[in-house]
């Protein structure tokens, strides 16, 4: 009854759903103070159970013709990743040299260590190529799975699944490692966990904080270079 | 925060997408138009072309309200079900371990090399 046929084949089914469940989830958040989860982890069970408990009444594919309106918009969302970047330009500039090297040793480390972890527990081919970008965030992840070969959703998951691991232990890890560089966190921490894991730094320094922002968009773009680069020589050493 | 801010940052995004997917089929370059987008942008903005004004509202809500942005596809994943329950154990396991050694590895290089350079600025 709340899924009458001529809403289910309406792009208003795949587009209200997507927004009015988000907003819901966000509202639950914020009033039980549950800033650690992010409304998307909420809300990505809830319209998935709705699908796949009313198959064969809904279809994805109904879903979908709404949903890729919003899907469209992660094309400027992307875009407009520019401007944290920007505003962090004299983080960057004061500290070039050592946040470019940074950088590029977390994405090769990345890739070298998912792909070696991947290949050994056995993932398959277009598994381990969906986990190439997890480190990065999720729209220049989805973006680079594409390229690459994977399955950009299942990379959009483990991208959450990513940050969210980190933003809960990388602090607690690296204090209990006796790490106290504030460009060494902050770098380290944007490299491996993106957003969620840099917003965890919120309330430990500014300066982790600023650092964690130009790592986030620098990794993005180290990715989408040395990834295409280093995989076919990882394919033939192992 | 104005409707016109707003629709206006909108446009100067989606031409910056747009003409970077001109750009990479022109050339026959795998990379994803946008990030080659937020690139121009950046550039834009640090070279004094584009002012931050003119996008930070569009820029200010995309980014703020990402999360439901990606839904959709994280929903599609009802479509890779059976590969994800085939290798979830394989799956979690590379995040898990991947992630300490790029957060282990990247911390102590990073400290080493700054200690090296500046001796140790804070």
């Amino acid at each position: 009854m709340f899924f009458p046929e001529a809403l289910l084949n309406s792009p208003m089914f795949g587009i209200g759903l997507t927004i009015i469940v988000y907003v819901f989830c966000e509202l639950i958040v914020n009033r039980f103070e549950l800033n650690i989860i992010p409304p998307f982890v909420l809300a990505c069970p809830i319209i998935m159970g709705i699908i796949y408990f009313q198959s064969p009444h809904i279809t994805y594919e109904q879903y979908a013709a709404g949903a890729n309106f919003i899907n469209f918009l992660l094309g400027p969302a992307t875009v407009a990743l520019a401007l944290p970047l920007y505003r962090n330009r004299q983080t960057l500039k004061n500290n070039l040299a050592v946040i470019v090297s940074g950088v590029v040793v977390a994405t090769v480390i990345g890739i070298v260590s998912i792909f070696v972890c991947g290949k050994l527990f056995g993932a398959s081919e277009q598994v381990l190529l969906s986990l190439i970008p997890k480190s990065v965030t999720t729209p220049i992840a989805m973006d680079i799975s594409s390229v690459i070969g994977g399955i950009p959703s299942l990379t959009a998951a483990c991208v959450i699944f990513t940050g969210m691991f980190g933003s809960t232990f990388n602090h607690k890890i690296l204090s209990w490692l006796g790490f106290k560089n504030d460009i060494a966190i902050g770098l380290a921490i944007g490299a491996s966990s993106h957003g969620l894991g840099t917003s965890a730094c919120v309330n430990k320094s500014a300066l982790q904080l600023a650092i964690g922002g130009v790592a986030i968009g620098l990794t993005g773009i180290a990715t989408s270079i040395l990834a295409p680069l280093l995989l076919p020589l990882l394919t033939n050493l192992f | 925060m104005t409707a016109g801010s707003i629709l206006r940052g909108i446009a100067i995004l989606l031409a910056l997408q747009w003409v970077s997917v001109l750009f990479l089929q022109a050339l026959h370059i795998a990379f994803p138009p946008a990030l080659l987008g937020m690139i121009l942008l950046a550039v834009l903005l640090l070279t004094g072309v584009i002012r931050e004004e003119s996008v930070e509202d569009a820029c200010t809500i995309l980014i703020e309200k990402m999360g439901m942005l990606f839904l959709p596809a994280g929903i599609s994943m009802l479509l890779y079900l059976d590969i994800i329950k085939a290798e979830s154990i394989a799956i979690f396991i590379t995040i898990i371990v991947s992630s300490l050694i790029i957060l282990i590895t990247t911390t102590a290089f990073v400290e080493l090399v700054s200690k090296h350079s500046k001796g140790g600025k804070h």
